[in-house]
């Protein structure tokens, strides 16, 4: 059996016009489904690995700042009346146990996070022309844990969804994932995901825009440390301080956390939907448009996301 | 299970926050007194401490852990009350401690709501 997304006619034209990024040497229909089904799963993990970094990246900012906070105390702890500092512990080599995005808190984004990816594998798998059974026993593990989550309420909503809607757009998810009797075609599947996946990828997005508020904050916190210690030393060196400024600025460079440009990775996962959508309507002219855009701005977001850590 | 509405008071208790915060740092820069800054800059953290509070009620996936951390938010509103009589005194601009005072009001607010 073909599978429903064809790319004939018109959708052809999208296709020599993307040709640099899909490979067609070898354009049978199946073939041609495979490259493009392909390049969407490889795009949902890419997505996933840069969402995976800006959670570490929260955690590593909490302790950081954990230390930043503790240094600033040392260093600005003034001597009490009989001329000794007070005790002001200061452990440079600290370990941290994060409690603003806790382990057990990454592991429930990371479940939807994989429900995205487990259903790009499993559309993935039906491009192939096989059914659902090639899947990794793994992965039909970890879909049936997450629809088990879900159908207890384990996933949360911050905002624009309800946790409800949430929960149940996770089961439908993983429930296409699961059942076999579902996958007939890619066409048929996408637009069945939509509506869910839609639901997931808002979720994300907000508590995306959250955390970097998180992330600035903390940013700026140390920012202000900086200030207030260059002060001191303007005080005590006078132009000499001009020294400790430019250090200052250098230091800042290479130990600040910018804050993540969250606004490319939540327009990474609408592209995502765009491109899922796009599999859903492919009669209207092939997703070829839609997916080459999510491929690239999910390796934008991936660079991104790799270089402020 | 928070509801929506316990979510979305989260959220904007962190945008008010990040409001008080981001006119604390513009004290901070504009300020040329060490004394000060240090003072202002402690102030800040306390804030951004809170604000980690509430993004941990944010990222809680259970009643159990909700309530626990609106619970403790709502332990540490007394101390957001000083942090903003503080500020309001170290802060030598009379509008600008209001401001300050202002968000940081608008916060508790939003979390009395949880």
């Amino acid at each position: 059996m073909l599978p429903a997304l064809c790319l004939g006619g018109p959708a052809l034209k999208y296709i020599r016009t993307f040709s640099v990024i899909f490979s067609l040497s070898a354009c049978s229909g199946l073939t041609q489904m495979q490259d493009t089904i392909g390049k969407f799963d490889q795009a949902a993990h890419s997505v996933g690995t840069a969402q995976m970094s800006l959670f570490q990246q929260i955690q590593s900012a909490e302790c950081n700042r954990t230390f930043y906070i503790e240094a600033f105390t040392f260093s600005t702890t003034s001597k009490d009346d009989s001329g000794k500092f007070p005790s002001a512990p200061l452990d440079l080599t600290p370990t941290c146990e994060p409690q603003e995005l806790t382990n057990a808190q990454i592991a429930i984004r990371k479940s939807l996070l994989d429900t995205i990816t487990l259903y790009a594998d499993a559309i993935q798998t039906l491009a192939s022309g096989t059914d659902n059974t090639t899947l990794s026993t793994n992965s039909q593990t970890l879909a049936g844990n997450i629809q088990k989550l879900a159908s207890q309420q384990g996933f949360t909503s911050i905002t624009a969804t309800n946790t409800a809607a949430l929960n149940a757009a996770v089961v439908t998810i993983t429930g296409m994932i699961l059942d076999h009797a579902k996958y007939k075609d890619i066409q048929t599947v996408a637009l069945s995901a939509q509506a869910p996946l839609v639901t997931i990828v808002n979720e994300l997005k907000n508590e995306n825009v959250n955390d970097a508020a998180g992330l600035a904050s903390k940013a700026g916190g140390l920012v202000n440390k900086y200030n207030a210690a260059l002060l001191s030393s303007r005080d005590k060196r006078g132009p000499a301080s001009f020294l400790d400024v430019v250090n200052s600025h250098n230091s800042l460079q290479a130990i600040l956390v910018a804050p993540p440009d969250v606004t490319t990775l939540n327009k990474t996962l609408d592209a995502l939907v765009a491109a899922n959508n796009a599999l859903a309507q492919a009669g209207n002219g092939g997703a070829v448009p839609e997916i080459s855009d999510l491929i690239s701005r999910a390796q934008k977001a991936n660079t991104l996301f790799k270089s402020s850590r | 299970m928070p509801t929506s509405d316990q979510q979305s008071n989260v959220s904007s208790a962190i945008a008010a926050v990040r409001n008080a915060q981001a006119l604390l740092t513009q004290q901070i820069r504009n300020t040329g007194d060490t004394l000060t800054a240090i003072k202002l800059s402690n102030e800040y953290d306390n804030l951004d401490s809170y604000l980690s509070q509430l993004l941990h009620a944010q990222n809680s996936a259970d009643d159990a852990s909700f309530t626990s951390a609106t619970s403790i938010l709502k332990t540490q509103a007394t101390g957001l009350q000083t942090d903003a009589t503080s500020i309001k005194a170290i802060v030598a601009d009379v509008q600008t401690a209001a401001s300050i005072v202002s968000y940081i009001t608008q916060a508790l607010a939003f979390i009395v709501r949880l």
